[in-house]
């Protein structure tokens, strides 16, 4: 079913001939319920509609994987999204939460339109329709009325991960009203950015090119089940093992809980939780003790490896090797990660062997950070074979040529307002390393007398129920005086909104998206409205924020100086053109001869302007450059010397500052002093409900567990010696207990996590959500204490301890 | 002849379950609820089965397998349906016939498979999720048993496509939902018959096996296994 081939003759004739065939097939069924009615006298089946068929592009935004989607329509219906096969993301795939759109789209329990709170907080009976001028009226003015007053930084924005239009936008917005606290919610590539920011001096999500890799270690849990974009993830998988190529990569899975990703590799090497790093360093050592390492990439690229005087302070400082012989030796390596040493010398040396090996550091999933300190370790690992910036090996996402946007306005009163330092802490003290910090913002609003933030913004985020602090978000919103959320459906965080500005379903606009985080070629994605009018009263991200800044006047209206929200798309989109760079998305190319071409200047485009370019671009679903040239040093590697950094200066700064000791070898993990009976809390988010969404969607919420042993519940894994010691049975009913708090689960026995652990999906739990999400499960973020691991300073899901109490039946 | 079937490989299965999404989107399945699903009444064409299987270490570890109907050759459920409502029709698809249903779910029973399953209540779509219903698929009423039709209706309209193009049907042009949702290429589809096709090929393969094999029902859905 490829649209090329069929572009070619007349639709309407091709659409008669199906429309028939169909109606032939009805038939028999109708005679059957006719039939029916006379034994049963009951038949209330429904008939759906038969009309034209057709196809829209659009793209995906069930998470931030940016997959191009296909949307099949019958009467202007749309009745099934595939991926869009001329994407290359998606390359016509897609995961099961974009499978599951339309439950979306169709949502009986989406907001009908904007609302205003008139009762107490915390109840959906609290809010009352009022119209859309009411609305965006009121808003704006309190936010006038804060830049009249001088403090414009008492706004807030809570933001999910948006790759859209609506996210420049939000970003512009917050800019152009004069305040830095633009704050993320989803903490789950936190870790390995910053690995990457530290060793390479590169402030991006690294991608992991698995599918011209040999041999991948993968450690903590879901690199393919929720990586950041699980199609493009899953296809190069496919393709890792592509035995009929003559490919079959091995995967290996390392850490406490065998999640999908260790039942589909070929080995699990189950090692104490938190103890990771400690893995990574230990084959790393024998990598280094063997002389298995890259001597070429070490030498030429990195720095730190070697012990070197210190000219500052004329003393020796010890490099990597040193501190490898010294600290990690495998004995101690062995007892801290519970592996045998046999194993642990087997795995250096096949990973050394492989050409080339890719180590993957803890992914948990959108939602949870990783330690700072494994994604350290396990990067490390990949330069000491030099697999950094080659094929198979870590690489540095490419930039998107959009037409960069006008300067922002001269506008004292935002200057003075982003120059206030952020509420949330980022880029300060414990949390430098950070650009953003959720839970501090939480934290501060309760902090101080009055709430600093006056007013918050809540898109595509849902902090009191997907965040690592839950309940913390709870309080603070409760303080907040203006808090208005642009969520779609019900979720936990509108339940305490003042105001409720319900955003279109993303198959209700258009929109431009960049690349998603994970994929390492420049991409844009373009989405058309599927629906001619959104179902409900509600409207687009990016036309929410263009009506609020027209209401709030120059200058801050001066930053968007675009007629609506097309006309931005249009003006965006002829960067691409102005690059004169890559292609339309299914232009086929021959990578050798475009590469040789484009070295020697020349660049053949295939449109001949700009207007053509924009209308292929929306006929295609997207443009993108494919060709991905490794070993770019000077982008890939931009610390001060240039070089790949084995033991990154910059924490020794940051000790300095904090006042900490942060030494990169410390073994900090919480591998002891649990106290009796306790356990460690291993928190996981299953594919259909990861990023805090999906539990909304019932054909989601059937398949959280692939084995479907538990559905529409929370439960919690725990290893058959951990149950006898506990007393307690498969099936059981506990409270999960933490200093926080306690929730309620069923208890699995199951062999898929180590003695010690107790393993719970993150997802359920929901005091909103409509009909499907609220009251089913719950919510085990909560049972998280506001522990942060030092090295980053990021909260640490792994440091919480749990016990199971059995619930009387 | 044509004789439509299935590769499945376990090797790059990641059990995503995008295929038993696609499959309910695409047939009109309804949405069950937590009710239905705690008494396993929620219907699914496809779905991942647990197999247990004991690895090095003495660490027992399930593999996760999708399994659609395997449209046997030789069907089980077919022999034992008194009211003539499943039959092995046209290229080799055990096509269940809603209106013949009589629901005396033999062939639930009969099928080794487990994969039939019994409509206990009328099908509702909660509006507006009721105008997502594609209309190639009938809506199956209450008393009726249903399974995995290897999205037939695929092959009416991937036909019409063809021979409106004036062309034969090519390897590739009719995909189940399932298959063609697949993120990780583990699924194929095509004519078992055709020695070029991808599927023939694959289903030669060295690492090819089919469930339960033994009982002689000659399933045209065949796995690849695992293995280094
Ligand atoms: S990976 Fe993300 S973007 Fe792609 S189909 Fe799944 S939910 Fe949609
Ligand atoms: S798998 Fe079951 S339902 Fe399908 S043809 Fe075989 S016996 Fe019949
Ligand atoms: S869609 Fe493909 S990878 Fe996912 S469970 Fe089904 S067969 Fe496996």
């Amino acid at each position: 079913m490829d649209g090329k081939r069929h572009s070619s003759f007349d639709r309407r004739t091709f659409l008669g001939l199906t429309a028939g065939v169909a109606a032939g097939v009805a038939a028999g069924v109708q005679a059957g319920g006719l039939l029916r009615r006379g034994v049963l006298a009951i038949d209330d089946t429904p008939r759906p509609k038969r009309g034209a068929e057709s196809f829209v592009v659009s793209s995906c935004r069930q998470c931030s994987g940016g997959c191009g989607v296909r949307v099949r329509c019958i009467g202007g219906r749309p009745v099934k999204v595939d991926g869009n096969p001329l994407h290359p993301v998606s390359g016509g795939r897609l995961c099961p939460k974009g499978q599951a759109m339309l439950q979306s789209l169709f949502h009986p329990d989406r907001f009908a339109g904007p609302m205003r709170r008139v009762g107490p907080k915390g109840s959906l009976d609290s809010f009352q329709p009022v119209a859309w001028d009411e609305a965006l009226d009121f808003v704006a003015r309190r936010l006038l009325l804060l830049r009249q007053q001088g403090r414009p930084e008492s706004l807030a924005l809570l933001r999910g991960a948006i790759h859209g239009a609506g996210g420049r936008l939000l970003t512009r917005f917050m800019q152009s009203i004069g305040s830095p606290n633009d704050v993320s919610t989803p903490r789950g590539d936190d870790a390995t950015a910053m690995a990457l920011l530290l060793t390479q001096g590169v402030s991006a999500v690294p991608v992991y090119d698995l599918q011209s890799a040999d041999y991948v270690l993968a450690f903590g849990g879901a690199q393919l089940e929720t990586p950041a974009s699980p199609v493009h993830m899953m296809r190069a998988y496919g393709r890792f093992r592509d035995s009929a190529a003559g490919r079959r990569g091995k995967l290996v899975l390392v850490g406490p809980r065998r999640s999908i990703t260790g039942t589909v590799a070929d080995e699990w090497i189950p090692i104490h939780p938190g103890s990771e790093a400690i893995f990574a360093l230990g084959v790393a050592s024998v990598l280094v003790a063997e002389e298995l390492y890259d001597k070429e990439f070490v030498g030429r690229r990195g720095e730190q490896f070697e012990d070197s005087p210190d000219p500052e302070n004329h003393h020796a400082e010890i490099g990597l090797r040193t501190l490898l012989r010294r600290d990690y030796t495998l004995d101690r390596v062995a007892a801290e990660t519970g592996v045998s040493v046999h194993t642990i010398l087997g795995v250096a040396r096949e990973f050394a062997a492989a050409r080339p090996g890719l180590a993957i550091g803890p992914r948990l999933g959108p939602l949870l950070p990783g330690r700072l300190f494994d994604h350290l370790a396990v990067h490390v690992l990949n330069a000491l074979v030099g697999n950094i910036d080659a094929p198979g090996g870590v690489l540095v996402p490419e930039a998107v040529p959009l037409r960069p946007w006008p300067e922002l306005p001269a506008d004292p009163i935002a200057d003075a307002g982003r120059k206030t330092p952020r509420l949330d802490g980022a880029g300060l003290g414990q949390r430098a390393l950070m650009s953003s910090d959720a839970e501090g913002l939480a934290e501060a609003i309760l902090a101080a007398e009055h709430s600093p933030v006056e007013a918050v913004l809540i898109a595509d985020a849902d902090p009191a129920f997907a965040s690592l602090a839950p309940e913390t978000f709870r309080a603070a919103l409760e303080r907040v005086p203006l808090v208005v959320s642009l969520a779609s459906l019900p979720d936990d965080s509108s339940l305490y909104a003042d105001w409720i500005l319900p955003q279109s379903h993303p198959l209700e606009c258009s929109d431009l998206s960049t690349s998603p985080p994970g994929v390492p070629f420049p991409l844009v994605s373009h989405a058309a409205a599927v629906l001619d009018r959104p179902m409900r009263d509600t409207r687009s991200l990016g036309d929410i924020v263009l009506q609020l800044v027209r209401r709030i006047g120059e200058p801050v209206a001066q930053a968007f100086p675009w007629a609506d929200l097309p006309s931005l798309l249009e003006q965006e989109a002829r960067g691409l053109h102005e690059s004169r760079r890559g292609a339309v998305i299914g232009t086929p190319f021959d990578e050798a001869w475009v590469k040789m071409m484009e070295g020697a200047g020349w660049w053949a485009p295939g449109y001949r302007s700009e207007d053509e370019l924009w209308t292929r671009i929306r006929e295609a679903g997207g443009w993108w450059d494919p060709l991905y040239d490794h070993g770019q040093w000077s982008r890939v590697l931009r610390t001060p010397s240039g070089r790949f950094q084995f033991r990154p200066r910059e924490l020794e700064q940051l000790d300095a500052q904090r006042g900490t000791r942060s030494d990169l070898l410390a073994i900090d993990g919480p591998t002891s002093s649990a106290p009796e009976r306790a356990l460690a809390l291993t928190l996981f988010e299953p594919l259909p409900i990861a990023g805090g969404t999906g539990a909304e969607l019932p054909f989601l919420q059937a398949v959280i567990d692939p084995s479907h042993e538990q559905g529409w519940r929370t439960w919690v894994e725990v290893h058959p010696q951990t149950a006898l010691a506990l007393q307690i049975e498969h099936g059981s009913l506990v409270r999960v207990a933490s200093s926080q708090g306690s929730i309620r689960a069923r208890v699995q026995v199951t062999e898929r996590v180590l003695p010690g652990v107790a393993a719970i999906p993150v997802g359920l739990g929901k005091r909103a959500g409509g009909r499907w999400a609220r009251g089913i499960g719950a919510n085990p973020l909560r049972l998280l204490g506001a522990v942060r691991e030092s090295l980053g300073g990021l909260p640490d899901p792994g440091a919480t301890r749990v016990q199971l109490l059995l619930e009387e039946v | 002849m044509t004789r439509w079937g299935m590769v499945i490989d376990l090797e790059r299965c990641t059990a995503c379950q995008a295929c038993v999404v696609a499959c309910k989107v695409e047939n009109n399945i309804p949405p069950a609820g937590p009710e239905d699903a705690a008494v396993g009444r929620s219907i699914a064409w496809i779905r991942l089965a647990r197999m247990e299987t004991q690895e090095h270490g003495g660490v027992s570890s399930a593999q996760l397998v999708p399994v659609p109907c395997m449209h046997c050759e030789n069907p089980p459920c077919v022999k034992v349906c008194p009211a003539n409502a499943t039959r092995i029709g046209e290229e080799g698809l055990v096509a269940q016939v809603y209106p013949r249903c009589i629901g005396c779910r033999y062939c639930t029973t009969a099928c080794p498979y487990t994969v039939r399953q019994f409509n206990w209540k009328d099908a509702a779509w909660p509006e507006p999720l009721d105008q997502a219903l594609s209309p190639d698929v009938s809506v199956r009423p209450r008393g009726v048993v249903e399974k995995c039709s290897f999205c037939h209706h695929r092959l009416m309209l991937a036909r019409d496509r063809a021979r409106f193009e004036k062309r034969e049907l090519q390897d590739g042009d009719y995909l189940p939902a399932c298959v063609e949702s697949c993120p990780a290429n583990a699924m194929f589809f095509g004519d078992l018959d055709d020695p070029h096709s991808e599927v023939s090929r694959l289903a030669e393969s060295p690492r090819a096996f089919r469930l339960m094999e033994e009982l002689g029902t000659r399933p045209k859905v065949t796995y690849l296994s695992r293995g280094d």
